[in-house]
């Protein structure tokens, strides 16, 4: 009778504490950019010729178990396989922010952040090589700051 | 039930938890700032006037790569943040330099940007909307650099 007491006991207590903490989790979903979102994107690389991006996207949601609630808290590009090295591209919604890193191992590798203003785009980006790392805030082709840290 | 199964359910229900938990851990958790964070936001209150931040925050491993962390901010009596924001965040990725905030009053305000500390201080850039008006500036230190309307 006591095993069985203490049984009960522990089976009730590894039920309720595990969930304890717990209500929060992801769930991604694959996509494509909508229209709007499209648009921001050309508008980037109508000012940065160089800037590659993909339509393919992750949908990253907070769910809470308890309530239910679904809530979009990041899209992350997804390059797939088209790219040899490292990139993370990713926004967060309703916002005009899109943020990216980059890197083929220690030799070069950099992060950035690009405003997507109505009509200006501001570039913000600091790139590292093994010697020194170059920090570049440009609108358009117009330089506001460079700034070689060694 | 007999005892035998009565402890072969305890036990499934044991492992069943402990791999349930560990996937959880591994994907949303709430915490803290790290020691690195830590240092680069005080330095940033010291040096940026208006900068908020919130020792509690919510880890996203989004993957093995990636960690997308999202501060904690409490509102006030009146609904607010800090009084007067209806929004009010700050994220970033851990190991990141780069900080993006967003500060909204609904139909009043609404400021987004980007800060990052380099050797000698730090660059904002943000975009800002009071009512229609929207502009984009970029600060060096507290030194504004560049200021175009946006709208």
């Amino acid at each position: 009778m006591k095993i069985k007491s203490l049984i009960f006991v522990s089976l009730f207590v590894l039920i309720i504490f595990p969930a304890y903490g717990q209500d929060l989790r992801i769930h991604k979903e694959d996509s494509v950019m909508t229209n709007e979102e499209v648009a921001i994107f050309e508008k980037i690389k109508k000012a940065y010729p160089s800037f590659n991006y993909s339509k393919e996207i992750v949908r990253i949601f907070r769910v809470d178990e308890k309530s239910k609630n679904k809530k979009l808290i990041l899209v992350e590009i997804n390059f797939g396989e088209k790219i040899t090295q490292y990139y993370d591209m990713f926004y967060e919604p309703d916002s005009r922010i899109i943020r990216f890193k980059y890197g083929t191992g220690s030799s070069y590798r950099g992060e950035g952040a690009i405003i997507a203003g109505e009509k200006i785009i501001i570039n913000s980006s600091k790139g590292c090589s093994q010697s020194a790392c170059e920090v570049l805030v440009t609108a358009g082709k117009k330089i506001i700051i460079e700034q070689i840290v060694e | 039930m007999n005892i035998n199964k009565i402890i072969l359910i305890f036990i499934i229900v044991l492992v069943s938890n402990a791999i349930y938990a560990q996937d959880e851990i591994k994907f949303v958790r709430v915490s803290r700032l790290n020691d690195v964070e830590r240092f680069q936001c005080f330095e940033l209150k010291k040096m940026v006037d208006d900068f908020q931040y919130s020792e509690k925050v919510i880890r996203y491993d989004i993957d093995e790569m990636n960690e997308f962390v999202e501060m904690v901010f409490e509102r006030e009596k009146n609904g607010k943040y800090f009084g007067r924001f209806d929004e009010y965040s700050i994220t970033f990725k851990e190991g990141s330099d780069f900080y993006r905030y967003k500060e909204v009053i609904e139909n009043v305000f609404q400021r987004e940007g980007i800060i990052y500390i380099t050797a000698v201080g730090f660059i904002k850039s943000e975009r800002v909307c009071n009512k229609n008006i929207c502009e984009i500036k970029v600060f060096n230190g507290k030194k504004l650099l560049f200021s175009k309307k946006d709208n």
